[in-house]
């Protein structure tokens, strides 16, 4: 039995033919449940929040994982393996605001990404307030929580909407395959069919 | 709430503590029957000894303080083998062969895995004197024999050799190699080309580090490797030839033990010097056992020598016959 996690909303949208090739019926993934099995019954699926799917990995509870390159950055990908690099869900990580940031100053940033950003302000050397932001971190500039954010973005429409400007990508990111560590030892087979499974139906980056 | 524990710390109830109890008298009847003799080396240290070697993997996972009666730091030991190096460099120094084993409570800083103990009960056995295959050989089947009478479900061991990037990356002009050994550990070709593509290495060579993050699988790996990496680096053919005759000598023996290959695979504490190995149990998904070949860990104690030994933690393997029985 192969447990796979996947991170629910646009990467598990864009996964449905994998999902289907795997043997999970339309009717399971329209449903609300979030544990599903195939039809022959040598797989099972949870469908989870990004940062729940890599910990599911992460734990060993499920052996492979479809999460987007930022939730490894962010949280760590200690104790799991990227099996494969794929073009789903492709995005970019950045810092966004109305102007860019002026010398020596302190910056207030909002985001989730606590860690990608502490970094990355660490890196250009910007003495700055990380305010951790769980929601539309596009609105915290304009109610004066921060004068900038750290978010993904994909078309950076609503960025625009919300008068704010790209000031720089941090990273750009995209859908992984990310597979247990002991489970690549364990279930090697199993593993290489779901890589092959992968490749020939939504492809790799 | 004062009675409460810290975070990764554990209490041991009797049902529990029995079963480590017999586990413990079991693998160590094993080890003394195979010549390994018992030592007890004391929970702490001066940390100058104990992280003596600048294993900075094990100096994180290390508690640190002050001792007010020395003036000098201490150490609260998070593993056992650099005890065991110093025991040989020292304490038993006289002879040709030191056979050691343990069974220890040792303390670290974070978890080392998820779930795991933050004051985990560590089995290991050292084999100080004994060089190349033959050692390698005889703490493998040490290791199997300890697992095999502990748990009755099949073990997996997966078997690399440090050299392969040690070599790959000796020659790799990077200033520092810590985020390319970093992506290297999570097999991800994609940022290890992103990391190198930053420098001015050649194409092939570049090429030949990219392509060992798929250089893991069964047997037939073995050849692939050697195929790409032994006419360029005849130190990774050599690494290759040892595994190949280690695993055929260990299938004599062992006819059903099942293999995995990992040639980027970079355990432990980072002092080994050569084979390194893990056990994995099917149906589970966290590594059981480790070890490796560490030649030379005694240098700083003063005594340099062929050294290999391998570890397991005990409470994690009783859990799992709790597990086995339900």
């Amino acid at each position: 039995m192969l447990s796979i996690s996947i991170t629910k909303g646009r990467i598990m949208e864009q996964c449905l033919p994998l999902l289907r090739y795997l043997g999970f019926t339309d009717a399971a993934l329209k449903s609300r449940q979030l544990v599903l099995r195939n039809v022959s019954g040598d797989r099972q699926l949870f469908i989870l929040r990004g940062r729940d799917a890599l910990t599911c990995v992460r734990y060993g509870v499920a052996d492979i994982a479809i999460v987007g390159k930022d939730m490894l950055l962010e949280y760590g990908s200690e104790g799991v393996y990227e099996l494969l690099y794929t073009n789903l869900a492709r995005c970019r990580l950045v810092l966004a605001g109305i102007r860019p940031p002026p010398k020596d100053s302190h910056l207030r940033v909002a985001t989730k990404y606590t860690k990608m950003t502490n970094q990355y302000c660490i890196e250009n050397g910007w003495q700055a307030e990380i305010i951790p932001i769980y929601g539309s971190a596009e609105i915290s500039p304009l109610i004066g929580i921060a004068d900038y954010i750290v978010d993904i973005t994909a078309s950076g429409k609503t960025l625009q909407a919300n008068n704010l400007n790209i000031l720089a990508t941090i990273a750009d990111i995209s859908a992984r395959v990310v597979i247990n560590a002991a489970a690549l030892h364990t279930k090697h087979q199993e593993i290489q069919q779901f890589k092959g499974h992968v490749i020939s139906v939504i492809g790799s980056g | 709430m004062n009675w409460l524990l810290p975070e990764g710390m554990d209490d041991i109830l009797p049902d529990q503590a029995e079963k480590i109890e017999q586990l413990r008298r079991e693998m160590l009847d094993i080890c003394c029957a195979e010549n390994y003799r018992l030592v007890i080396p004391p929970l702490m240290e001066y940390s100058a000894s104990l992280l003596a070697g600048h294993h900075e993997d094990l100096a994180l996972s290390t508690f640190l303080f002050h001792d007010h009666h020395s003036g000098r730091q201490l150490g609260l030991r998070a593993d056992v083998t650099t005890q065991t190096a110093r025991i040989d460099a020292h304490r038993l120094c006289h002879n040709e062969v030191n056979r050691l084993c343990y069974v220890e409570t040792v303390v670290h800083t974070h978890s080392q895995t998820m779930y795991a103990s933050r004051c985990p009960i560590q089995l290991g056995a050292e084999l100080y004197g004994v060089k190349g295959l033959q050692g390698d050989l005889e703490i493998l089947l040490l290791l199997v024999r300890l697992l095999r009478a502990a748990l009755s479900r099949p073990i997996v061991l997966s078997l690399g050799d440090t050299q392969v990037l040690e070599t790959l990356l000796s020659s790799c002009p990077l200033p520092t190699k810590k985020l390319l050994i970093e992506a290297l550990r999570h097999k991800s070709p994609n940022d290890v080309r992103s990391i190198l593509s930053a420098h001015s290495i050649d194409a092939a060579h570049l090429d030949a580090i990219v392509t060992l993050t798929a250089m893991h699988g069964d047997i037939a790996i073995l050849d692939e490797a050697h195929q790409f990496y032994a006419n360029k680096f005849p130190a990774i053919g050599t690494a290759i030839d040892n595994l190949r005759h280690l695993t055929h000598r260990l299938k004599k023996q062992v006819p059903d033990l099942s293999f995995y290959f990992d040639l980027s695979e970079y355990l432990g504490y980072r002092y080994h010097t050569g084979l390194v190995f893990a056990a994995y149990l099917s149906g589970y998904n966290y590594v059981i056992a480790n070890g490796g070949r560490c030649d030379g860990i005694g240098a700083p104690y003063g005594k340099s020598r062929p050294a290999i030994g391998m570890n397991t933690h005990l409470k994690t393997l009783a859990s799992l016959v709790a597990t086995s029985v339900q």
